[in-house]
């Protein structure tokens, strides 16, 4: 259909076109900075302040540095297992408890999501936690114990919820009376009249499960298990500047490389930023159409 | 239901590679040769080990130790910036193991039942320990609690260098001025006044070096010292007292809020990070500053002189009130660094494991800590242990800390006594060497000064904590307030009442009682 | 689409158990409960049998380690363990609520999350909507992929960032000077630190946080956009009559759990960026903690108990939001 756009909607059209240009000039600055941080010398880079748009003394040390750690490999890997198995946990999981939480045939689901809800509040800590997964399940020291607590993200499970509640019941009553089970109308409706919020749901856990190292600070002791972000994280603290990071000056330390915070940064950082657009193609409009019978 | 398929595959692949990838951690269970368990020791990794070696087992040193005790060990460490978080869950979960090297309480550790009593197990089976510890009351007081209990085997400082940062000046700016190191605090005005006048620099004076938590960053603790006391509490007289509420500190204020007035001092102080303070140094900012011997000038001076070969940063001695003084604030440590390591009560052979580590003191033990293999790592030159080129010029590559890190344990805090001789050989610059010495003349002085390891009980614990928070975080604002002129120095007596309010008394007092304790040990 | 749930809100009714439970406390009304419970199952076995894992899964993992918050009333030691430590009932929460500072913390914790509530909330809802307009697919794509990398970017790098820019002569002080100010250290001041605080969250965050609500917005029939055109709706008015109404549920959910978060100010940022002469208005109740801990060592049970101070304050907090928004707009958390 060509409708013509009015004067006033072609101004809002090119104004609308120039403050996201601008947005992305403000923030791609990050990343341009980081980027040209990492391959400049560190030495330069200390000296440096202000602005930096091209790096300061062109030159791939850091990253041979970063890349050159004998654990990196491995984080790679457990890293990538954790994102691809933890994350197809999480979405069964989620899905199964968002899908019978936003049926509001289901009597008890106000009580469960109260109950849910509490618990992102009141939390026993790291101890109970701790003496649960290693001692009571025996899970320390594998990479279960990186998956297995965080399978539910409450945050995630309200949202998916919330965006299967929008899907019209009079749909799945039909499916319901065509003969189809609940798990049935899961699969075969809802999940892809859900795709953009799936695909949401995809990211948000993958990056968790990319970024986490907390939890293999505490489960996990053989090195070869250890995920990126925290052979990252070491590679980092190993060659701070900050005293914060470093505490007392305790044993001398080498000639530090600056510029290897940023290595350690973009290494930790490009892979996932690959993902988004890959997801991109699930938000698109009209993902209703064609399966509402009315 | 290609959803499904996805998902299934995912799984799938999951479990399959995940069976393969149980942790197989502790497999280094190995047997020594004569059937008995090997020790299992929990110490965190120093990064310059890290570089060339997985674990300290490979480290020259401990594999000569071993041989030469019999023992077998099993190394455990911690992640590195994670070694909080382990230690405390593995106590939590009980699984300890036989020895683990600890920096802090003791005392708690103990009456938990976490870790045993030592004195008896020193008495029999440490002889070459016992003898330091008779030979120096002074280092035995340190290391016990106040009942006397010892707790771990300790690494001790007994040298002369103690000090290990302190203030450094641009001796090329000086040389071009034709001005004298400065040493009271009207000679450091005149020289920052130069360095101001003539250079044009923002930062004559800088510091706010982080940690951010507290303002009074050593440099400016450096200037305060002069007055005679210092930001916290002290000794003054033999008694203890809170320096911010002395009299000098209103002296410190008036002076240091001059300097500030007149450009003498860096106008970012309050909101430096290390970055911006580098910088500063870096861009020929900064005329003097305080930094560390081996970390900082060993990362300033080189990069500096990258692109001014001219620069020169040289020590200069803590500043006194008036000439001929001496100054009593050094930033000494103490013959004990308080880290050490302990017995747990998991160890099933607390004899051997004693035994083996009092190797270290002994006269062998010692050089193998410091120096290495003689013939591989030093060798002796006129009776002076002098670093072979595997340690100064490694042939693959090393730095020098690298290679001392992969051959023997010097330069963190590990079970024996350091030697000086190692600082000697292993600060390279010139600076550096004088440094060490410069720093650590008056350190007797500091003796007097400061408080010594004391130890607190739970509830003084927690109560002193209590009110010092409330304290240090009023005074840091006020410091910065009083300095930029924003609350005018006459007002300095409001300050203190109010201090007092916090109950600064209180917290005096405990520190008294822990003193007093201390003394009686 | 929830029109249309609107419209069959009725069809419910008849078809399912009513979605409220009518708590009472007498015996008979109990039983009835109880009944229709079982009714209630019978009826729709397979979601009580698919909704077991997911509760299992909150039990083991979320509730039995709850007890572990008991140590806020101990004086916990990681030796004596949980168990064993001793008690000491209220003394923590006593020795935080006695503390000179405590109001202030309290008020720059309050008045930091209001401000990001405020200003960080309804900026990426704008984004998304500004997004939905732009007409240039790639663009639109691009726009989306740059404006979320920030959040991947280590705060540690972004605060380093922002001290660079904020320090004399840096970037900002660049643009002020340009507009006739004059230049300051930017940090140094406490009333600007709620601004540099909030700008930078949203700098990092903004892109992100547009993708829940681009999700949201892809659920929306385009018929219905195409039936108001037809109508002669403006643009503006389709926001208003289509697409907002098209994402509230989400934004009211989103919006009641982001009141429930009111009282956390991470320490992180804060300390990467504050120094004393901001504590006025940049001390939260996280970083005053922190400073406390740095000078005792393990500082479990006081941390607990803080902490569970500030939860019980978001908790009731997120009761009063969901209440209200139950009551304005028809949404509802439980």
């Amino acid at each position: 259909m060509q409708i013509k756009r009015t004067f006033g909607e072609r101004l809002f059209d090119s104004f609308n076109a120039l403050v996201m240009a601008l947005l992305i000039i403000v923030t791609l600055y990050p990343l341009w900075h980081v980027l040209s941080a990492s391959l400049s010398d560190s030495g330069k880079l200390m000296a440096h302040s202000g602005l930096l748009l091209w790096p300061d003394g062109f030159n791939l040390e850091s990253y041979k540095l970063v890349l050159s750690n004998p654990s990196i490999l491995s984080g790679y890997r457990n890293t990538i297992i954790i994102v691809v198995l933890g994350t197809a946990m999480n979405l069964i999981f989620t899905i199964v408890g968002a899908y019978t939480l936003s049926r509001k045939n289901f009597m008890l689901r106000n009580p469960i999501m109260l109950a849910i809800v509490f618990t992102m509040f009141f939390n026993g800590g790291i101890i109970p936690a701790y003496l649960l997964i290693n001692n009571t399940l025996h899970m320390g020291n594998n990479l279960m114990a990186l998956i297995v607590p965080g399978l539910i993200s409450s945050y995630n499970l309200i949202i998916m919820r919330t965006a299967f509640q929008e899907i019209s019941e009079s749909l799945l009553e039909s499916a319901r009376i065509d003969g189809a089970g609940e798990i049935r109308i899961l699969c075969r409706i809802v999940v892809p009249l859900s795709m953009p919020v799936i695909a949401v749901m995809i990211l948000f856990y993958g990056v968790a499960h990319w970024n986490s190292w907390f939890n293999a600070i505490l489960y996990i002791r053989d090195r070869n298990l250890y995920p990126l972000q925290l052979v990252l994280r070491e590679i980092l603290i190993q060659n701070s500047t900050d005293s914060m990071t470093t505490g007392a000056a305790m044993g001398d330390r080498e000639a530090i490389g600056e510029s290897v915070k940023y290595a350690t940064v973009m290494v930790a950082t490009l892979p996932i930023l690959f993902i988004y657009p890959f997801l991109q193609k699930y938000f698109v409009k009209g993902v209703m159409i064609g399966a509402i019978k009315e | 239901m290609r959803r499904h398929g996805l998902l299934g595959t995912a799984l799938l692949l999951g479990l399959t590679a995940l069976a393969g990838c149980s942790g197989g951690g502790s497999e280094a269970e190995g047997q020594s040769s004569d059937g008995t368990d090997p020790i299992s020791i929990w110490a965190s990794l120093n990064t310059n080990v890290s570089i060339t070696l997985k674990s300290m087992n490979e480290i020259t040193a401990i594999q000569e130790w071993e041989k030469a005790t019999g023992i077998q060990t099993e190394f455990q460490h911690p992640a590195v910036g994670a070694e909080n978080e382990q230690f405390n869950v593995m106590l939590a979960s009980s699984e300890l193991p036989d020895v683990m090297f600890v920096y802090g309480d003791y005392a708690k550790l103990y009456n938990d039942g976490s870790i045993i009593r030592l004195n008896e197990l020193i008495d029999e089976h440490a002889p070459n320990l016992k003898k330091i510890l008779d030979e120096n009351p002074e280092v035995a007081k340190q290391l016990k609690a106040d009942n006397g209990d010892i707790y771990a085997i300790p690494h001790l400082r007994l040298g002369e260098y103690k000090t290990f940062g302190g203030t450094f000046i641009r001796q090329d700016w000086l040389d071009e001025l034709g001005l004298e190191k400065p040493e009271t605090l009207d000679e450091w005005e005149t020289v920052l006044k130069a360095f101001k006048e003539s250079k044009g620099v923002s930062a004559p004076l800088l510091y706010g070096a982080p940690p951010k938590m507290t303002t009074m960053g050593p440099a400016a603790a450096n200037f305060l010292e002069a007055y005679g006391v210092t930001n916290t509490v002290f000794l003054k007289d033999g008694k203890v007292v809170y320096g911010p509420i002395e009299p000098e500190y209103k002296q410190f204020l008036d002076m240091f809020h001059r300097w500030y007035d007149e450009g003498l001092i860096d106008p970012d102080f309050a909101t430096n990070d290390q970055k911006t303070y580098d910088a500063k140094i870096l861009d020929s900012q900064a005329g003097a500053f305080f930094t560390y011997i081996g970390g900082g000038i060993g990362r300033y001076l080189p990069a500096l002189q990258e692109t001014d070969p001219d620069a020169d940063l040289t020590p200069v001695q803590f500043p006194v009130r008036n000439k001929g003084e001496e100054p009593m604030f050094t930033g000494r440590s103490w013959e004990w660094s308080g880290a050490g390591a302990t017995i747990t009560k998991s160890n099933k052979q607390p004899e051997e494991t004693v035994k083996a580590l009092d190797y270290f003191f002994g006269e062998e033990g010692h050089m193998l800590k410091n120096f290495g293999v003689e013939g591989e790592t030093y060798t002796m030159v006129d009776g002076y242990p002098t670093y072979t080129a595997e340690i100064l010029e490694n042939p693959d590559g090393l730095s020098v800390v690298q290679a001392m890190a992969k051959h023997f344990i010097a330069n963190y805090p590990f079970v024996g006594e350091d030697d000086d001789r190692y600082n000697e050989q292993y600060y390279q610059l010139q600076q550096q060497k004088d440094a060490v010495e410069l720093f650590s003349k008056y350190s007797e002085n500091t003796l007097e000064v400061s408080i010594p390891p004391i130890s607190l009980t739970t509830e003084e614990s927690n109560e002193y904590s209590k009110i010092m928070n409330d304290i240090t975080t009023y005074r840091d604002e006020m410091f910065i307030k009083f300095v930029v002129g924003a609350e005018p120095i006459e007002n300095f007596d409001k300050f203190v009442e109010q201090i007092k309010k916090f109950n600064v008394d209180r917290a005096v007092e405990i520190q008294q009682d822990a003193v007093d304790r201390y003394n009686a040990r | 689409m929830s029109g249309d749930s609107r419209k069959f809100r009725g069809t419910q009714q008849a078809l399912g158990a009513p979605r409220r439970l009518s708590g009472s406390s007498t015996g008979t009304e109990s039983a009835n409960w109880f009944a229709r419970l079982w009714l209630n199952y019978k009826k729709n076995k397979a979601i009580y049998w698919m909704v077991l894992p997911v509760v299992l899964y909150f039990l083991v993992f979320k509730y039995l380690p709850m007890y572990g918050a008991i140590i806020a009333f101990k004086d916990y030691t990681v030796g004596k363990g949980i168990w064993g430590s001793e008690w000491v009932g209220f003394q923590h929460f006593r020795d935080f609520f006695e503390s000179y500072y405590f109001w202030r913390i309290l008020k720059n914790t309050l008045v930091l999350s209001f401000y990001q509530l405020l200003f960080g909330f309804p900026a990426p809802i704008l984004l998304a909507l500004l997004l939905n307009e732009l007409r240039h697919e790639m663009f639109k794509r691009t726009v989306q992929t740059v404006s979320y990398i920030p959040h991947f970017i280590s705060i540690v790098v972004i605060c380093g960032m922002v001290v660079d820019f904020s320090a004399r002569g840096g970037l900002f002080n660049s643009i002020i000077t340009f507009f006739g100010g004059t230049d300051s250290s930017l940090l140094s001041d406490p009333s600007n630190f709620r601004t540099l605080y909030t700008a930078s969250s949203i700098w990092q965050e903004l892109g992100f946080s547009t993708i829940i609500y681009l999700a949201a917005l892809s659920g929306i029939n385009p018929e219905l956009y195409d039936a108001s055109r037809v109508d002669g709706a403006s643009r503006l008015r389709q926001v208003w009559h289509i697409t907002l109404p098209g994402i509230l549920p989400m934004i009211m959910i989103l919006l009641i759990l982001r009141i429930g978060g009111l009282m956390e100010i991470g320490f992180e940022k804060i300390i990467l960026l504050y120094n004393p002469n901001v504590y006025d208005t940049a001390d939260v109740i996280s970083t005053f903690v922190y400073r406390k801990g740095i000078s005792e060592g393990a500082e479990f049970s006081y941390t607990t108990a803080v902490g569970l101070f500030q939860s019980v304050v978001n908790f009731i907090l997120l009761l009063g939001a969901n209440r209200l928004s139950k009551v304005l707009s028809d949404n509802k958390l439980f």
